[in-house]
């Protein structure tokens, strides 16, 4: 079963690698990266700050934005299960969970070198210009890159699974999902915590600092690049309603965990009832 | 008249005379609560100078050879104790290690070591001061609760002093490096403090100046209240757990000096509450998790300053009145303002804003349009402290580009309304000091982009190169 | 659009965790006077405000905590805690025996302290020469 699952991560791997799609991705995300890196220092160069912190926060910016863009569009558009192609892969005396297994883990992968690729140019810019600094920082936003592109990989493919060839409407839900993730979703908390006493309002806000997938990523990538005192006394109350600073860490990995594996589950299960 | 340099064997063989009866002034039993001031040092807890000190008449200078002295000392009377060959002042770690209690006195070039020991209620220290005119110089305190103490005592000289704070203990088991009570006329200069409690403590102690010193990697670098007319020039305070706080103060005057890389949960480069009429000029505060906050604090200049790298620029809250800031030039912080409360009629003019971005089409300095501090989400942040987790994150930027499209948003703006279209020459700010050395961490694993670059490139040249190449090419290319 | 229900039904239920006032523990480096904002740095002459629905208010010094009530008093259904100046345990304010001690350097100088009872009030060094202070002139913020 392994074997076939890494066939078909093979093979998904191989198509994405040629695709135009990914190539633009990963000209365009290592230009962005190479750009923010670039705006990065030449605002702290005068003043030699934040060198790496500033940075590295900026590409965070960024990869809260982009990936879970890529991945919802690069994983709508290929995975949703068209007539023809995928009726002759589905055809095969392979549980449908296995082949889509396969697909999004070679999707995940091609993806996650563009990714590679981009912050690998950047790291080497920013190292040139003011040195080796911050490691961990900017491992901190590969890591958190890496988690995003699973997590709307897994939310694309529960996506398209339920869509057999109607890839537009799929490619349609994805962008309202990366609307709601990336700014809907905060905008309502927002809204909701202003109209809420203190109390009240600050557990909203913690909360969904950690539910949307796309906060939690944030807030965990802010956290481990800046240090505990990120948000400033924010942070401390997010420290203290969690319960500490691994807490936090381990409320972030779950939120992102989750939202894999149940997206995962859902596509699958979708998959299978389907009638292809 | 000056006592010539005595032999270290006779200061030893001092320690041998009989104690006078009534060296017990610091009597330990009463309470702590009174701030008992703490007299001679017991007999056995004496430092072998002391003896010296007795003998001495007012107005004699007092030189000691190099080596290490033992006890605590009290100074009684105005004579001057000099060292030569930085002697060793080690405390009887019970209490203060020197105790000036008379007018006019001087120390100058020794260590003294506190030996952590002794009683924050009793304001333990390594040098305590209760009298007028003292002089303290060139002294290295370490391991003391206090570095230096003045506890009512006016018109003291501190100059060019060390203070290093005892590692690894609370900041609720140790006190501040300079701590300045009730006492007024005192100038503060070149001393380095690092590593206590605060910096510098001042409560009650008006007409005072403070230049040149530089405080570090403490909690408060400068901590101060109900202390007016005091003038801050050229010193340093930098990464402090909380920054620099002032309180229920006039007229304070700062000039060049920094307030660098005050990052804690609570840290301000220049924290202001209920102070009135300060005057703050050519200072550098960059770094900082928020850079200067108003609270309760009327008719304050600010100009010429360089606010830099800060979270948060400004926390102005609706109780301050009729603050102003003009020239100062505001560079890479993440927001230029924390309102808190509905409204302000602080005054911002003539500012530079990096992050403005307009042009300045006649050629006049000035950027064409006004900029605009405040919006919807800082007006919610301001009055919700929860509300800092989603600074950063894209629903923050579209309320503010919202509020640049459809400005009914906003009911009360705060502007700018003459911004500088270029980054000003502000000759008189003082530079950045170096940061700290990097962590060791950052050459060994400097080989991390090349890795990824390598990896990434590796997966999709590999993957595109399958062997499988050639029958997945038959089915068609995916998206 | 299921998951997004789903996302604010499990805010809304974080968002009800109550239950009768507990005292927050204070973090003696990083927690700030809700009055005077300084860090509060010793627990021994703090106090806390928790306001139903509000985040709880803290103070560094029982002068704090009537400055701020002066300004803004409490809601109805407030419960006040004040740290045991012996011990530091919180105790309820109505359950507390609160002294000034003229002289006695508390944080912003109000020299009021907190006891469980009069007699760890007696015990306790730092409120000898004190006299009894109104709990109702602190919850008043002063006035009559």
């Amino acid at each position: 079963m392994m074997g076939l699952i890494w066939l078909c991560a093979r093979h998904e791997l191989l198509l994405a690698a040629r695709s135009r799609w990914l190539q633009w991705f990963a000209v365009i995300f290592a230009g962005l990266a190479l750009l923010v890196a670039g705006s990065g220092y030449v605002l702290s160069g005068g003043y030699g700050l934040q060198d790496f912190a500033r940075t590295a926060v900026s590409l965070v910016q960024l990869v809260l934005l982009i990936v879970p863009l890529a991945a919802l569009v690069f994983g709508s558009l290929t995975l949703s299960p068209d007539r023809g192609a995928a009726e002759l892969l589905y055809a095969q005396p392979v549980p449908r969970w296995a082949i889509l297994a396969g697909r999004v883990i070679g999707l995940f992968l091609a993806l996650a070198a563009a990714e590679l690729l981009g912050f690998g140019v950047a790291g080497l810019a920013v190292q040139y210009y003011s040195g080796p600094s911050g490691a961990s920082q900017f491992l901190a936003v590969v890591a958190l890159s890496l988690a995003l592109t699973a997590v709307f990989l897994a939310i694309a493919a529960a996506l398209a699974s339920g869509e057999p060839g109607r890839r537009a409407r799929a490619l349609a839900m994805s962008l309202v999902v990366w609307f709601v993730a990336v700014i809907l979703f905060d905008l309502a908390a927002l809204g909701v915590a202003s109209m809420l006493r203190s109390g009240a309002a600050s557990r909203v806000l913690m909360t969904a600092a950690l539910v949307n997938p796309v906060d939690a990523g944030r807030t965990g990538a802010y956290m481990a690049i800046e240090g505990t005192s990120a948000f400033g006394a924010a942070s401390l109350a997010l420290l203290r309603f969690a319960g500490g600073e691994r807490a936090v860490a381990a409320l972030v990995t779950a939120s992102l965990l989750l939202w894999t594996i149940v997206p995962a589950w859902v596509a699958a299960r979708r998959l299978g009832r389907t009638d292809l | 008249m000056s006592v010539p340099r005595i032999a270290l064997a006779t200061l030893l063989a001092a320690t041998l005379l009989p104690v006078p009866a009534d060296a017990q002034v610091g009597d330990d039993a009463q309470p702590p609560s009174t701030g008992a001031l703490e007299g001679r040092p017991e007999p056995g807890r004496t430092s072998p100078l002391q003896s010296l000190v007795d003998a001495a008449a007012p107005g004699d200078r007092i030189v000691v050879p190099a080596g290490t002295y033992e006890g605590d000392l009290l100074i009684d009377k105005a004579i001057s104790l000099v060292g030569d060959g930085r002697p060793v002042l080690r405390g009887s770690g019970t209490g203060s290690v020197v105790r000036i209690r008379a007018a006019g006195a001087t120390i100058e070039g020794f260590d003294i070591d506190g030996r952590r020991g002794g009683d924050l209620g009793r304001d333990t220290s390594g040098v305590h001061v209760a009298a007028p005119r003292a002089t303290i110089r060139d002294c290295r305190i370490r391991d003391a609760l206090f570095g230096i103490y003045l506890r009512e005592s006016d018109d003291a000289v501190l100059e060019g002093n060390t203070i290093v704070g005892i590692p690894d203990r609370p900041p609720g088991e140790v006190g501040s490096g300079i701590h300045i009570w009730n006492s007024q006329r005192y100038r503060v200069t070149g001393n380095q403090i690092v590593g206590t409690r605060d910096g510098m403590y001042i409560q009650s102690s008006s007409h005072g100046v403070i230049r040149g010193n530089r405080a570090r990697d403490l909690r408060y670098g400068l901590h101060y209240m109900f202390s007016d007319d005091n003038l801050f020039e050229d010193n340093s305070f930098e990464t402090g757990a909380a920054g620099a706080a002032l309180m229920y103060s006039e007229r304070i005057t700062f000039r060049r000096n920094r307030f660098l890389r005050n990052r804690g949960f609570a840290s301000v480069g220049l924290l202001l509450k209920e102070c009135d009429d300060l005057v703050a000029e050519d200072n550098l505060m960059a770094d900082n998790a928020r850079g200067i906050f108003l609270e309760g604090s009327h008719r304050n200049s600010f100009r010429r300053n360089i606010v830099a790298m800060s979270d948060i620029a400004v926390v102005i809250y609706d109780s301050s009145r009729t603050n102003v800031f003009e020239d100062n030039a505001f560079v890479g912080n993440l927001s230029p303002l924390s309102l808190v409360g509905r409204r302000t009629d602080t005054r911002f003019a003539g500012n530079y804003w990096s992050d403005h971005g307009e042009p300045d089409l006649d050629g006049d300095g000035i950027a064409e349009r006004p900029y605009r501090l405040s919006n919807v989400f800082d007006h919610l942040r301001g009055n919700l402290t929860a509300a800092d987790l989603f600074a950063q994150g894209m629903a923050a930027r579209a309320l503010g580009a919202a509020e640049r499209a459809f400005p009914v948003l906003d009911a009360v703006p705060v502007l700018d309304e003459r911004p500088l279209a270029r980054m000003p020459r502000l000759a008189d700010v003082p530079d950045v000091t170096p940061a700290p050395e990097p962590a060791a961490e950052a050459r060994t694993t400097s080989l991390w982009p090349a890795v990824m670059v390598m990896a990434g490139a590796f997966v999709l040249i590999a993957g595109g190169r399958s062997p499988l190449g050639r029958r997945a090419g038959a089915q068609g290319g995916a998206a | 659009m299921r998951s997004i229900g789903m996302a604010l039904l499990t805010l809304a239920v974080a968002s009800c965790a109550g239950g009768p006032p507990q005292p927050v523990a204070i973090d003696l480096v990083n927690d700030v006077c809700a009055h005077c904002r300084m860090v509060i740095s010793t627990q021994k002459t703090a106090a806390q405000l928790l306001a139903p629905g509000e985040e709880p208010k803290l103070f560094d010094d029982l002068g704090c905590l009537r400055s701020f009530l002066e300004t803004a008093p409490a809601p109805e259904g407030s419960a006040v805690f004040v740290a045991d100046h012996l011990t530091g345990d919180w105790v309820r304010l109505e359950d507390a025996v609160i002294t000034e001690v003229p002289g006695l350097q508390t944080p912003m100088g109000s020299g009021l302290v907190a006891h469980r009872t009069t007699a760890d009030r007696d015990r306790d060094p730092a409120s000898r020469g004190g006299r009894p202070f109104d709990k109702a002139i602190l919850l008043s913020g002063g006035r009559p």
